[in-house]
């Protein structure tokens, strides 16, 4: 006999992270349909970077969009901004800012992984993954001198240098995030009850993701070669030798490793920004007002971040606009939750890493 | 399951990674730390350029009619970035940036007073303005 249950989930739920309201009409217990809605945490953050705020302060504005990818939001901001006034960025600025992204996009994929695991009932994974992730925390506020908001990206360049003593504590923190890497992997990729879990579920094929115009790490995972990091010129990653990662099976246990691989990705490129460094100024004068209208595309840690600014010689922008890559990936998470079992919806709904406070901002 | 046996029998020897609220208080604070915003008003020059450059407006100056001016900090506005050193001319010596963590001893009401606050330092400089002409 087949049931209808109408479930709705949110916009305040234990499992949820975020708050999303998802309605779920189910036939005993598959997803037959989905409805989601956000919007809960609107601040209007774009119209008070265009009433309030001048475009010096815009990004330690934007970075309080979001907690986890606040050095994406200011670096775009920036780089956006740098486009349509006079300046000149040196190369050390542009690598350091590379920098602080790639700690950021540790922590925030750290942070997915812990949820996923606890959203699956595997909370010992959560806390071993927490604890780990801390020492990118340490990292961060060594290089920034604070944990989670970085105000590390500003006009002109970043707002510190880094010396030698900053570069070996810095070393030694992803020294030790990476020795402990493989037993993370381990858990996540050959625990036979995780895979149980992971494998198989929640999974969205390739035509589908490049249908509905999925990003970042959910697209990769599902074998769309995507990664802004490449696609734009805007940070020297070519210099890096930065190739994107990319799996195909498109599931839970996909993206988790996706995510896993690309945190060892990270490390990598840590270590050769450091090693590499080129000399220069950090931080350059910023002369006149934004005039004109320019965009800035960034690889977050969830996928394709877009920002849009325009000026009119004034001081404060004329126009703002924020994409962020959670938006862009909604209509997918509605695909990939179709025919699902409804006890897997926390951890599809973890490794689909929402942000909804970047979404309504 | 083997494994699993050795790893939880290990744990049980393992110093937690967690600090007790005690052991975190006495922990020295990390090198170059974003903590609590200084001033020293004798080293001032009053250029308000740390007011101009806040992103918050977590700093004022109100000016009296003699023209002298007041130094006033909102530590629960402000959030820390160090826009306002940077400005400074004087940095480490009118205005500076310590390591140490933001204590919460500072005066809760500030936070009532500030709106009114925020329209006195306009309203003082316009006056004083005005006066002079
Ligand atoms: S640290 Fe930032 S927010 Fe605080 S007073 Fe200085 S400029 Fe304002
Ligand atoms: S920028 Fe420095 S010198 Fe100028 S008013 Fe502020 S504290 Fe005084």
């Amino acid at each position: 006999m087949i049931k209808q249950l109408h479930i709705p989930l949110g916009s305040q739920h234990a499992a949820l992270l975020e708050p999303l309201r998802l309605d779920f009409s189910t036939e005993n217990e598959r997803i037959v349909s989905v409805r989601s809605d956000m919007g809960y945490v609107h601040r209007g953050v774009e119209h008070a970077c265009m009433n309030r705020f001048d475009f010096k302060k815009v990004p330690f504005v934007v970075a309080r969009v979001c907690g986890l990818c606040a050095i994406t939001h200011s670096t775009a901001a920036v780089l956006a901004t740098e486009q349509i006034v006079e300046c000149m960025v040196s190369e050390r600025a542009q690598w350091l800012r590379m920098l602080a992204l790639e700690f950021d996009r540790i922590h925030s994929h750290m942070l997915c992984l812990a949820h996923v695991a606890e959203s699956s009932g595997y909370e010992a994974l959560f806390m071993h993954t927490m604890m780990e992730r801390e020492r990118v925390m340490e990292a961060q506020e060594i290089l920034s001198g604070n944990r989670v908001q970085f105000d590390y990206a500003t006009l002109g360049g970043v707002t510190r240098d880094m010396d030698s003593q900053c570069a070996q504590a810095l070393l030694a923190k992803v020294g030790a995030l990476k020795s402990v890497l493989s037993g993370l992997r381990d858990r996540f990729e050959a625990n036979w009850s995780t895979q149980m879990r992971f494998k198989g579920v929640g999974a969205i094929t390739l035509e589908e993701a490049y249908r509905l115009g999925t990003v970042g790490p959910i697209a990769r995972a599902a074998g769309v070669r995507t990664d802004i990091r490449i696609e734009s010129s805007h940070l020297p990653y070519r210099a890096l030798g930065f190739e994107p990662i990319v799996a195909l099976e498109g599931d839970l246990y996909a993206r988790n490793r996706l995510r896993l691989e690309e945190i060892a990705q990270s490390i990598e490129l840590i270590e050769r920004i450091l090693e590499g460094l080129p000399e220069g100024a950090h931080l350059s004068k910023v002369r006149g007002r934004p005039k004109g209208e320019a965009m800035a595309r960034i690889e977050a840690p969830r996928g394709e971040l877009f920002y849009y600014v325009r000026g009119n010689g004034g001081a404060i922008f004329e126009r703002l606009r924020i994409r962020t890559p959670t938006y862009a990936n909604l209509k997918a998470f509605e695909a990939i939750f179709l025919g699902q079992e409804y006890s897997s919806i926390p951890a599809i709904l973890a490794s689909l890493d929402p942000c909804m406070s970047c979404t309504a901002k | 399951m083997f494994k699993a046996l050795i790893e939880a029998l290990l744990n049980l020897f393992k110093k937690p990674d967690t600090l007790t609220p005690k052991e975190a208080a006495a922990r020295a604070p990390v090198s170059g730390s974003r903590g609590a915003i200084g001033y020293s008003e004798e080293a001032c020059i009053f250029c308000l350029k740390c007011e101009k450059a806040c992103p918050p407006a977590a700093i004022l100056f109100i000016r009296d009619a003699a023209g002298k001016e007041s130094y006033h900090h909102n530590p629960y506005l402000c959030i820390y970035c160090g826009e306002c050193v940077r400005a400074c001319p004087k940095p480490d010596e009118a205005l500076w940036q310590e390591e140490r963590p933001v204590l919460s001893s500072s005066d809760p009401a500030i936070s009532k007073r500030w709106f009114a606050m925020e329209k006195e330092a306009v309203a003082s400089k316009v006056r004083y303005k005005k006066a002079k002409r």
